[in-house]
């Protein structure tokens, strides 16, 4: 699992009850805007994301209706044990290879 | 000399063997046809699959060379916005200049209103197309009846128009939010409403001045303020025309080069995705839109080079759901 994936499913198991719109979730993972819509398709590829278009009337509203994205509520486990993997097998990289795993020199 | 005598049954097999032999060679003659065939056939599929692999390349090649020109020149537009910062600062410099000459303007209306009372009540402001024509007389009634004659327009009524022009595309406001169209017809309708008013006073207060009937230093004041108002809304509208003018060239590009990205972005995706993200992307690009510009352009830009790990990740998804349609056709 990439680094930036990883960013993503924190933001979004913050508050798994919470719907984001991709702008939201890029500034609570701390990503440049934009970057979050391949991460997103993959993971909604994976099932773990589940997304829905708000429902607005754009008209009465004064605004484009936004893209919801959250965790899919079967899969908050799943997602916390691959963090939890991932997080894992980066220190054990980070021990045999120090300065790999995203380590700081 | 005694004859050997040929054993029965040998010609029979001989040419059973003749007509054996005759009958491979005629396979071997076929087989060797059908290896030709064969060759040639699949020097055929070789030479289509050289073509199809050639035609790949092409395309693939094609699709990147078109990515890396559209991102040049995506990158080529933002260093060109960077460099226009200028003209937005001279855009915010002429907004300021045109909010105090309009808040000038108010004063000499203002100052206007406070005199006009006090002075002659022919000084009352109407515009020359709702001048009458003739003005019936009184003891001698028309036929059909007509409407009594309107009111003149005083200068309260010219002051109620010049709020509701600034409202329409006030001198506060970011011309980017605007819609230049209906701005600009504000505009024009404030022209209208204040200088045909001021203009008429302006040609009564002259004549009058001519006929020397003009004596209380009253009247001279609000002749006064009313040319100094006629020239301030002069100045007022020259300043708002130039800068909507600049508004209105700046504006566009900034909108098309934006909406140039984004629909590149959503181009490059696969076509089942493509309204999806369209709506997707505008909705982001419209929240982005009242923080800043280089924001806006800066995502879409991004968006646009992050559209190929994009439709990697789609077209993944559309491969696993073709899969899995395959294993379950329920």
């Amino acid at each position: 699992m990439t680094l930036p994936t990883q960013l993503v499913l924190r933001a979004l198991l913050e508050d798994p009850a919470r719907k984001m719109y991709g702008l939201e979730i890029g500034a609570a993972a701390g990503l440049q805007s934009g970057t979050t819509h391949p991460i997103l398709a993959r993971l909604e590829t994976a099932g773990w994301v589940r997304s829905a278009w708000e429902e607005i009337d754009p008209r009465v509203e004064g605004r484009p209706r936004r893209r919801y994205y959250w965790l899919d509520p079967d899969s908050i486990a799943v997602v916390r044990s691959a963090l939890t993997r991932a997080e894992a097998s980066a220190i054990a990289l980070y021990r045999l290879r120090p300065g790999l795993a995203g380590g700081s020199s | 000399m005694t004859g050997r005598s040929v054993p029965e049954g040998v010609h029979e097999a001989s040419s059973a063997l003749e007509r054996d032999l005759d009958f491979a060679m005629v396979r071997v003659d076929k087989l060797n046809l059908a290896r030709r065939i064969a060759r040639a056939r699949l020097r055929d599929i070789a030479w289509h699959r050289g073509i199809a692999v050639a035609v790949a390349r092409d395309l693939e090649r094609e699709f990147v060379s078109r990515l890396d020109g559209t991102r040049a020149a995506a990158v080529g537009l933002l260093y060109t916005f960077q460099r226009s910062g200028g003209s937005i600062a001279e855009l915010d410099r002429r907004w300021d200049r045109a909010t105090r000459v309009a808040q000038q303007l108010c004063r000499d209306l203002d100052r206007a209103l406070r005199l006009a009372p006090a002075c002659d009540s022919d000084l009352v402001l109407e515009p020359r197309s709702r001048r009458r024509k003739s003005v019936p007389s009184p003891t001698a009634p028309s036929w059909p009846p007509q409407p009594p004659p309107r009111a003149a327009e005083p200068l309260p009524e010219l002051m109620a128009v010049a709020p509701s022009a600034f409202t329409g595309f006030g001198p506060g406001d970011d011309p980017s939010a605007a819609d230049p169209t209906e701005s600009d017809s504000a505009w024009h309708s404030f022209w209208d409403a204040i200088s045909a008013p001021l203009d008429v006073a302006s040609e009564r207060l002259h004549r009058r001045l001519r006929q020397r009937t003009i004596k209380q230093p009253r009247d001279h004041e609000l002749v006064g303020a009313l040319l100094q108002a006629r020239i301030r809304a002069g100045e007022l509208v020259g300043v708002v025309v130039r800068t909507t003018g600049q508004a209105n060239r700046a504006n566009p590009d900034y909108m098309r080069a934006v909406s140039w990205l984004a629909a590149w972005s959503v181009r490059l995706l696969p076509h089942t995705d493509r309204v999806r993200y369209r709506d997707e992307f505008e909705s982001e690009l419209y929240e982005l839109g009242p923080q800043s510009r280089g924001r806006q352009l800066r995502h879409a830009l991004r968006l646009l080079t992050r559209s190929i790990s994009l439709r990697r990740a789609l077209l993944q998804r559309q491969r696993l759901g073709a899969i899995a349609n395959t294993r379950d056709p329920v």
